[in-house]
């Protein structure tokens, strides 16, 4: 198996921003990191409303123009994995009882 | 086994991300699975529970690569329904580590805002490995 390993000569490089930039919340022409119409940052990681479709940081956690909340995933999986793990113990339990 | 049969259509999930003229050049399906020492015990305590956990904690994403940016959308379902966009400019792109071996490309941006990382499966979709070794050689400055 050839594996090769590869990395950027050196860390971090200076911020620069490509012309005609707009910024992903308001739509502004952005040639800066922070929007000058709204203030956000916009190279911050977004996500999309569910409700509304419009671009939310994702640090945020209302939608900023329809006021929907965002709820994480892990509100539902957490406890369905460790309903999962409990009946595996039960059904496990069980079946030794049986015997 | 590949997420996407059709190469196109995680492609076509980044239309609405793109700039005005920029343009697509590689796109690939990728996973970030939990970390080891939650897996390792998660198996240990019950193989099917176990398994389930971890696929539902797996994060599923699609990767591109454009003249422009690198852009990172993480995904959930068989429809691309998109939960989180991320993009690094390709010229102030911070710190990349990415390695190819025979099954997976790694790819991991050390950016303390926002890091990510990722490996590709050369069966994830077809195309799969060439687009990852091409993101891979792109964001390292190498020639594929």
């Amino acid at each position: 198996m050839n594996s090769e390993k590869r990395e950027t000569p050196s860390g971090v490089r200076p911020a620069a921003h490509a012309a005609g930039r707009a910024c992903p919340f308001c739509a502004t022409p952005a040639a800066a990191q922070f929007c000058g119409s709204c203030g956000r940052d916009t190279t911050a990681p977004r996500r999309p409303c569910g409700k509304c479709g419009r671009l939310v940081p994702s640090k945020e956690s209302f939608c900023w123009s329809c006021g929907a909340a965002f709820k994480s995933d892990l509100r539902w999986k957490v406890p369905l994995i460790v309903f999962l793990f409990l009946l595996a113990f039960a059904i496990s339990i069980g079946l030794a009882l049986l015997k | 086994m590949a997420r996407f049969k059709d190469p196109n259509i995680p492609a076509a999930a980044f239309g609405p991300y793109l700039e005005p003229g920029e343009q697509l050049r590689h796109w690939a399906y990728g996973v970030k699975q939990p970390n080891m020492l939650l897996m390792i015990p998660l198996f240990a305590l019950a193989v099917l529970p176990g398994a389930i956990a971890v696929a539902l904690l797996t994060k599923e994403y699609v990767v591109g690569l454009t003249d422009r940016r690198f852009i990172v959308l993480r995904f959930k379902g068989k429809n691309l329904d998109v939960q989180e966009v991320t993009d690094y400019p390709l010229n102030s792109l911070p710190e990349v580590k990415a390695s190819t071996g025979g099954l997976f490309t790694h790819i991991k941006i050390l950016d303390p805002a926002k890091p990510f990382v990722a490996k590709f499966h050369r069966m994830g979709m077809p195309g799969n490995r060439e687009h990852g070794m091409a993101i891979e050689a792109a964001l390292t400055g190498k020639q594929a």
